[in-house]
């Protein structure tokens, strides 16, 4: 009897998970649902800090903050690296020194309160505020005053070159002529909050008050937060009172924190993302070779580097950082070693970088006049050169290309290298320090201008963590913040470049290339070198349904 | 008995204490500080911030406000997720560490005993050294192997589950499989070592040669006794099942605790580590609390008193 009752329940068993898997099978993916009601669910990386823009620093930040709250001036429909009206419908400058804004008289708060000129005097001034210390604080000293207030030489913020004329009309004062002014505007740090919000949860100047959390929040971009669970997703939805409503397409917009790369590719391969933040590093030539309609490579404005550290003996002279850049393959280093897509650098300022701006094509991988100019320094074979510690974080890429510059050093120089890597808080405190020889860095462009990249290496610059220091370099930077004719500008800009890259305080080794694998539904989304996104021209298609797993378009 | 259970607590919070100032000591003592980005701060903001945050405060100072603001309940905000208390980021993942970490619990009882219990009864035999052979395995093999594996097979190919997120009410199911599969391992080897001992103790032997059934011998005498090492080990596993695992809440996306634990080390958030922490040594003083009840309640020779 009882071999009846265990066959049957085997029988029973084995039925219901028949039953079962036919049933899932039917289930149809979370992404073909979401696009039928208008709901993109994109991969964002780390989860945010903030979303008070004035609190923020980060790309995660700036990808969601950008869809909540809108500057003056925003990413234009047709190319989001231009620039299209925001909360300003217009602006003139006679000289790139003064520009005056001319506000949209429809712009509001979500809330329906007017947005006013005043707003933006206001968010300028809490952000200049010392006493909320805002990460990005310093991008804003390029108004007249502005770092004056900000390091509390002056109290008033009437001396600050921002003023409101009228409800609608605003003027800025700047340091300099700054051509590129109205795309920096696309930065967060320059993005309007509500005072009757912010003081309504706090003082202006308060740091971690509620204003910005799920409920409170108040924002006059194409989206309004409409939940934030931390490490799980965060959802915003259309604004109704966002000035260009008319025009947003999608209802919702789901931004998954999802930092492990191959727990974003699940994601997307089970039908749970329309767009990832990013590809594993060992699958990229697997995609790119495979899946070429989903697979998709934007370049950014990034450039990946190692930096010397000057005040160290062995590299205090020129010839021997030179050495060392010329005995870098950077071609095979990238296209056959990392296979990432990114492009071998061939100066510091990636492309894009700035209209008008050609930099200097001077990196080469040279190892005879590598050899010559170390023996010259007076290294001949690497002979009496002390051993090299190379600093690096704990990523993929990094111990890779560590690795790669150790064998190309050794075999070319030979010159011994330590590789150092360490967890990214410790790694950023002995680049601080100055504890490395040399220290894998990368920096993200700001804005579209040579400046971005160039400035940071001034002897000054709280960035330069070299010891370089150049006072011909600094002069020509400086210059060039004060030069109001662009081509002139250029000129001074590309001339700093050529300096740097013949002084060498960094080695660069690429220009950033971001791949994504990204849904066939997802429509009118465009590349960006800085990652802005138009969120109101993105638009989701559920008829353009894929076969992830086939790579093939379903009929 | 109620003695014992106060002088326990009061203990227990001596120890919750001990480990904030220790956990806060150690985040102090690595380098690096919860402001540190790629780009670096301004000084004059970092100044600012290190002022704003009391930071530039003696160590000592630090420290008693810290403990203070646990000890009345007042959690302090979080470094890196600006405006978030401790209390309200352990809300919101706790529920998920819970349900996931509760499942991976009973699946570990429930395939852990009855293999370990049926490996000591054929102590020796085929089916004892075919179960101690897959335990072992179930030791060796990390969660961040077996978790992939089982999102891919039951994700992505046969699609019974979501192979990773936290959306539908079956999605703890394959996060809290992985952690029980590995924690059934260990807990079908104590299991089996437990009743193997208590088979071969006076008593039983008293008992068989009193002529009382071997089903009745297993169940009721030497299973009692077999649970104490399982139950000793049972106690910190709940714990820390409980309170989330890094690696599988990254492997199948779960919004518990575990990522907190490591990211709020990672990137110094200093109060955020220390909640975490205090929060797991509670889990533990109340489940070990918990273990010691049952304990002297299976076995009678066991009295409570307080130490």
């Amino acid at each position: 009897m009882s071999w009846i009752l265990r066959i049957t329940v085997l029988l029973a068993l084995a039925g219901a998970v028949v039953w079962f898997h036919h049933w899932r099978q039917q289930q149809p993916l979370r992404v073909t649902l979401a696009a039928e009601k208008k709901i993109l669910l994109i991969g964002n990386g780390t989860e945010i800090e903030t979303i008070d823009p004035h609190m923020a620093s980060g790309a995660p930040e700036h990808r969601i903050i950008s869809a909540l709250f809108e500057g003056l001036v925003a990413p234009a429909t047709d190319d989001p690296d231009k620039d299209g009206p925001g909360v300003a419908l217009s602006w003139d400058t006679p000289d790139f020194v003064t520009w005056t804004f001319h506000l949209n008289p429809k712009a509001a708060w979500s809330d329906g309160t007017p947005l006013k000129a005043h707003d933006f005097t206001y968010a300028f001034q809490r952000m200049l505020s010392p006493e909320l210390a805002a990460d990005y604080s310093e991008m804003l000293h390029l108004i007249q005053n502005a770092a004056k207030f900000s390091h509390g030489e002056l109290s008033s913020f009437d001396e600050v070159g921002a003023k409101a004329v009228d409800d609608h009309t605003l003027k800025i004062t700047l340091e300099g002529p700054a051509p590129y002014f109205p795309s920096m505007l696309k930065h967060y740090a320059w993005f309007p909050v509500p005072r009757h919000v912010v003081e309504k949860f706090g003082t202006m100047t308060e740091r971690d008050t509620a204003w910005a959390r799920p409920g409170n929040l108040v924002c006059n971009g194409a989206f309004t937060l409409k939940e934030w669970r931390i490490n799980h997703y965060l959802a915003i939805e259309a604004n109704p009172l966002y000035w260009d409503a008319g025009r947003v397409k999608l209802k919702e917009i789901h931004f998954f924190p999802i930092e492990d790369y191959a727990a974003e590719e699940r994601s997307f391969l089970d039908g749970q993302l329309h767009h990832t933040e990013t590809v594993p590093l060992e699958k990229i030539a697997f995609y790119r070779d495979t899946r070429p309609p989903y697979f998709h490579e934007d370049p950014q404005s990034v450039t990946e580097y190692y930096m010397f550290n000057v005040t160290r003996d062995a590299l205090k002279d020129k010839r021997v950082r030179q050495a060392l850049s010329l005995a870098v393959d950077r071609e095979t280093l990238i296209n056959q070693v990392l296979k990432t897509g990114s492009i071998p650098a061939r100066g510091l300022v990636p492309p894009g970088s700035g209209e008008g701006y050609e930099g200097p094509d001077m990196l080469r991988f040279d190892p005879d006049k590598a050899r010559r100019l170390l023996a010259e320094a007076g290294y001949p074979g690497g002979k009496g050169l002390p051993e090299l510690d190379v600093l690096t974080n704990t990523s993929p890429s990094a111990r890779v290309i560590a690795e790669y510059f150790q064998e190309a050093w050794r075999k070319h120089l030979g010159i011994k290298i330590t590789i150092r890597q360490q967890e990214w808080g410790v790694y950023l405190d002995s680049r601080r320090k100055k504890t490395y020889d040399l220290s894998r860095a990368g920096w993200v462009g700001d804005y579209p201008d040579p400046f971005t990249f160039l400035a940071i290496w001034r002897s000054f610059d709280g960035q330069n963590d070299t010891g370089w220091d150049n006072p011909e370099f600094d002069k020509l930077m400086f210059e060039s913040e004060r030069e109001p004719d662009a081509r002139k500008r250029m000129a001074l800009l590309r001339k700093g470049e050529e300096l740097l890259l013949n002084d060498m305080p960094c080695i660069p080794v690429y220009w950033r290339v971001q791949s994504h694998l990204v849904r066939s539904e997802l429509i009118g989304w465009k590349p960006s070198l800085l990652e802005h996104r138009c969120y109101k021209v993105i638009d989701l298609d559920p008829t353009r349904t894929m076969d992830m797993l086939e790579a093939k378009p379903t009929p | 008995m109620i003695r014992f259970i106060l002088s326990r607590l009061i203990q227990g919070i001596i120890v919750v204490m001990a480990v904030i100032s220790i956990t806060f000591l150690i985040m102090r003592a690595s380098k690096g500080g919860p402001f540190s980005k790629e780009r670096n701060m301004p000084v004059y903001v970092q100044e600012n911030l290190e002022r704003i945050y009391g930071l530039d405060q003696p160590l000592y100072v630090q420290l008693g406000r810290n403990l203070k603001s646990f000890a009345t309940l007042d959690l302090p905000v979080s470094f890196r997720l600006k405006g978030w208390t401790v209390g309200e980021i352990i809300a919101q993942g706790f529920p998920v560490s819970l349900t996931v970490g509760g499942a991976a619990l009973l699946i570990s009882i429930l395939i852990g005993v009855p293999a370990g219990a049926l490996s000591a009864l054929r102590a020796g035999q085929f089916e004892d050294r075919a179960t101690m052979a897959a335990a072992t395995l179930g030791i060796c093999v990390p969660s961040f192997v077996l978790g992939p594996l089982m999102a891919l097979l039951f994700g992505l190919k046969l699609r019974w589950f979501n192979a990773a997120g936290w959306y539908d009410t079956s999605d703890w199911v394959l996060p809290s499989v992985t952690l029980g599969l590995i924690c059934s391992a260990a807990v079908a080897r104590l299991t089996r070592g437990g009743l193997r001992e208590s088979l071969s103790q006076d008593y039983v032997r008293t008992a068989r040669a009193k002529g009382v059934g071997e089903k009745m011998i297993v169940m009721r005498h030497a299973f009692r006794l077999a649970c104490m090492p399982l139950l000793n080990y049972l106690g910190p596993l709940a714990a820390g099942l409980v309170s989330g695992s890094f690696v599988t809440e990254t492997v199948f996306q779960l919004p518990g605790l575990g990522r907190h634990f490591i990211s709020s080390a990672l990137h110094k958030d200093y109060t955020v580590a220390m909640g975490l922490a205090a929060f797991f040594s509670v889990l533990i003083v109340v489940f070990n609390l918990l273990v010691d009840i049952i304990q002297a309640w299976l076995n009678p020779r066991i009295r409570l008193k307080d130490s």
